[in-house]
């Protein structure tokens, strides 16, 4: 990397740049309302990111947004957006520089000179600039976990940390709202991180702010910001404050919520003395007393389920999932990261070693039921799903109320003849639930999902209307394999059939299922509906296995399409 | 039920093989006017070697006449040592046995001998070659044909099946379920044929022709899952064949057909035919294929089915209803007890 032709080319784009500190550092100076901005690069050995540069402090703006402040002068590294999904053209590092200080110009003289953005951007970003506070206070990394839904001022439960290095829930403080205390959803949670072995201290409250401030620059700061900000509180807020103000303890836990542009945040301030004493709500009051910034993890639903790409509007959608075998449990998962609220788990079966390639559940889940096992599971990865199992097969649970009070009933059971029973019950029985089938086939060959919706054309039978014949066949219409084929394969003698397929298949086929029962539920399938990803051969011919015209002309895998068949004796024309 | 189940009804009515009930009295009256033939050939010296269904009962395509008349191509083969030099002495022998037979209106057509059984709703043509190796030569000519009218002219009648049947350039898989939408187009349009034409006309219009055409243009269509799409093929053939050169328009609007033989001698199949025969069968070919876009278009089986009845006559039938109107007849497993399928989770 030729530093000084990066700097000649700056030069000659019109920039005043120089190289300083013996060629190490660049500097670049442009002038806004008649003051110099200098922006500083530090060279690196090689272009790996966009080029970082630093604003110098003493530009006399004030605090500027994406400036991660060192407290200097409101100098500090500028951010111009996220360097991990840039691709730079390391071949020709001119351009990058000349572009780099192009964008960190232009940004610069916006926030400068339209101060409502600035505003707006600052506190877009306060989450960022809270964590450097916190990291320049003293002792530790200052983080508290927190369960609370952030909309109203409530009470709150703080537990101070174990001595548990490498488990963040259980070696930071963590603080449960007291509308979650007793929520079975954080059993999880709570389990995780020793709740019950941790004793409550000190007094804490969740307060909810109307309006919101951008972060203190410095420690100095943060004092008199906090008595600003405690003006903002809603009125529950403001009525917790003051009865806290009339108790008496060493240690008090303020948790916020505010509103911010394009969303909400959260912080923390603990405020800490030897003695105990009222909290502090004055400037009086707070002389005495250590007051520091926390970082707040928050293990809210509704700010986990987005972040993990799930969606809250399905938290109130109950699915009845029945198999929870290879494909049934993945889909499981899926169907609760999604963020469905309410899943009932029914199979069965238990978890044998033989499972445990393609399963998502593992060694230490043997011989249990793999529903229960699986509810396990599901609560540690996402704790706000409420799961509930049943040890029943498909055949069980012909009842119509029972079938009515889910929103989707899902069946991941790979057996076609139970599936056509317990579709012709729903049907004669006009049960008016929603239900959605799959199965994946042998051989990585691929895997389908059928969603039939009660009262519209495209039934289960549709699926396995004979596409010779038009009649009612066996096997379904969707299917790669041709049917009638040995697809078994049998190490032990009878009893010990099985059909190969791998975990990948198992975990396709889940995700297409899932897909298509999120966005139904979603509301974005309205018809009846059908996805199938389609796989490889190279296996079925290996094994001398015929595959259907099908699986020769598909191209649409993972698309919805309708799975309405005008052939179907049930659904007609 | 959507289309295909009605194309299937109605190829169910119009389908005609050798071994149906339906051909059975002309099968025996065919098997034993074989067995005369054969030993008046042979009492003149020139023995039967061969014999075989000619036509469309040979290559699957066969159809019931609306007309009632059972139709019997055979193929009577001697060998080119023993034969007699004039092609027109077997023909006469041939012709004496129908005429014996009681057989009305048998004559001696240029490539063939013709008779009308009345009492069996049976018209028969014995189509006589020689055999030299493998080489077939046809018996071509007239009663009385001086020797510049009569020949033993090259021909392939089994090549010419075999053409037909032959799909090896599908993919193997797939070459049964394309071959059987052919037989199916092929019978469609011979069933057209009969309807939209006169019978005079019709006559002239060569189920042979016919066949060759879809043949040469077929544009198979299947669903993705494999079921028979025939409205969709037949109406994407039709529009191929009418784009595929074999109209030259000799006169304002007025057309000249030629299609040749496939195979040897690689004759125009309508080779003499009139203006007015290439004209109607243009016209009507372009109307067939207006009426099945029409049809494709539209959504309600009944106004579908009432289009293709127009098309091809009563045998494809009407439904009550706009789908369908069978709902509860066809709930029934057309296949086994039981199928073991891939199935699993």
């Amino acid at each position: 990397m030729n530093r000084e032709s990066i700097c000649q080319s700056l030069r000659t784009a019109g920039h005043d740049a120089a190289l300083i500190d013996g060629g190490l550092r660049l500097r670049v100076t442009f002038q806004l309302g008649g003051r110099p901005i200098k922006l500083v690069h530090d060279f690196e050995k090689e272009i790996l990111r966009v080029p970082k540069f630093d604003l110098e402090g003493g530009h006399g703006f004030g605090k500027l947004a994406h400036v991660l402040s060192d407290g200097n002068g409101h100098g500090g590294e500028v951010c111009i957006g996220d360097v991990a999904s840039t691709s730079v053209n390391i071949e020709c590092p001119e351009r990058v520089y000349q572009d780099t200080v192009e964008e960190h110009v232009g940004l610069l003289r916006r926030l400068i000179e339209d101060p409502k953005y600035n505003r707006a951007e600052l506190l877009r970003e306060f989450e960022a600039h809270w964590a450097i506070l916190c990291r320049a206070a003293d002792g530790g990394p200052n983080e508290l976990f927190v369960a609370w839904d952030g909309e109203e001022s409530e009470g709150l439960q703080v537990r101070p940390p174990r001595a548990e290095p490498g488990v963040d829930l259980r070696n930071r403080p963590i603080a449960l709202a007291g509308s979650l205390a007793n929520n079975r959803r954080l059993d999880s949670v709570r389990g995780c991180a020793r709740w019950g072995t941790r004793q409550t201290v000190g007094k804490a409250v969740a307060l909810r702010l109307k309006n919101l401030e951008p972060a203190p620059d410095t420690l100095i700061d943060l004092v008199p910001w906090y008595l600003k900000a405690i003006d903002h509180v809603d009125a529950t807020g403001a009525r917790d404050l003051r009865r806290l103000n009339k108790k008496s303890s060493g240690l008090y836990w303020l948790v916020f919520s505010a509103p911010i542009p394009e969303g909400e945040t959260m912080f923390a301030i603990r405020l800490h003395r030897s003695e105990r004493g009222r909290l502090p709500i004055s400037e009086e009051e707070t002389a005495r007393w250590s007051v520091t910034p926390y970082r707040v993890r928050s293990l809210a639903r509704r700010s986990l389920v987005p972040r993990g790409g799930g969606s809250l509007d399905l938290g109130k959608k109950a699915v009845l999932l029945v198999g929870c075998g290879s494909v049934g449990s993945e889909l499981a998962l899926r169907l609760t990261s999604a963020g469905v609220g309410s899943l009932t788990l029914s199979d069965p079966d238990t978890l044998s070693e033989k499972n445990l390639y393609r399963h998502t559940l593992s060694a230490k889940d043997i011989g249990r039921l793999k529903t229960e096992a699986l509810a396990g599971e599901i609560a540690l990865r996402h704790p706000w799903a409420e799961v509930t199992h049943w040890p029943k097969r498909l055949q069980s649970l012909r009842d119509p109320a029972v079938l009515r009070s889910f929103d989707l009933v899902v069946i991941a059971i790979g057996v076609p003849t139970v599936e056509r029973v317990f579709a012709e019950y729903c049907r004669t029985e006009s049960v008016d639930v929603p239900v959605l089938s799959c199965w994946l086939e042998g051989y990585g060959i691929g895997g389908h999902a059928i969603l039939a919706l009660p009262g519209m054309k495209g039934c289960w039978l549709c699926a396995y209307v004979d596409p010779k014949t038009l009649g009612r066949g066996l096997a379904s219409n969707l299917n790669f394999l041709a049917p009638d084929q040995v697809v078994m394969r049998n190490h032990g003698g009878c009893g010990t059939q099985f059909l190969p397929y791998s975990g990948i298949a198992a975990s396709y086929t889940a995700s297409v299922a899932a897909d298509l029962a999120v966005r139904f539920l979603a509301g974005e399938v309205p018809t009846s509906s059908k996805v199938s990803w389609k796989g490889s051969e190279t296996e079925a011919k290996r094994a001398s296995l015929a595959v259907t015209w099908r699986h020769r002309h598909f191209a649409e895998s993972l698309q919805i399409l309708p799975l309405h068949d005008r052939d179907c004796d049930i659904c007609g024309g | 039920m959507g289309i295909q189940t009605h194309f299937n009804k109605f190829r169910g009515k119009i389908k005609l093989g050798r071994e149906d009930d339906a051909y059975k009295k002309a099968r025996d009256r065919d098997d034993s006017i074989k067995r005369h033939v054969t030993k008046e050939f042979k009492d003149a010296g020139y023995p039967i070697v061969d014999d075989f269904i000619q036509g469309s009962l040979k290559t699957h395509t066969g159809i019931i006449p609306i007309s009632g008349d059972y139709d019997i191509d055979r193929a009577l083969v001697v060998d080119a040592d023993t034969a007699p030099e004039n092609p027109v002495t077997p023909k006469k022998k041939a012709l004496e046995v129908l005429e014996n037979r009681g057989f009305k209106n048998a004559k001696i057509k240029k490539p063939c001998v013709t008779a009308d059984y009345a009492g069996d709703d049976l018209h028969i043509d014995l189509i006589i070659y020689k055999r030299s190796g493998d080489q077939h030569y046809l018996a071509v000519g007239k009663k009385n044909s001086d020797e510049n009218n009569r020949e033993w002219a090259i021909a392939d009648p089994l090549g010419l099946m075999e053409w037909v049947v032959d799909f090896s350039d599908c993919d193997d898989d797939e070459a049964q379920d394309v071959r059987s939408q052919f037989y199916r187009l092929v019978r469609y349009v011979k069933r057209w044929r009969d309807e939209q034409f006169s019978e005079t006309v019709g006559a002239k219009v060569f189920s042979i022709g016919l066949t060759v055409m879809v043949k040469q243009n077929l544009e198979s269509s299947f669903s993705t899952e494999g079921a028979s799409q025939d409205l969709e093929a037949l109406r994407a053939t039709v529009e191929a064949i009418l784009d595929a050169g074999y109209f030259d328009e000799e006169e304002d609007g007025k057309y000249r057909v030629r299609v040749d033989l496939p195979v040897e001698p690689y004759r125009d199949i309508f080779y003499g035919s009139s203006l007015d025969t290439g004209t109607q069968l243009y016209n009507k070919l372009s109307r067939l294929k207006e009426q099945l876009r029409k049809a494709e278009a539209l959504s309600d089986e009944r106004e579908q089915c009432k289009i293709l009845n127009e098309l091809f006559g009563d045998d494809f039938e009407i439904p009550d209803s706009p789908n369908g109107g069978s709902k509860t007849a066809k709930a029934t497993y057309l296949t086994p007890g039981f199928v073991r399928t891939s199935q699993g989770a």
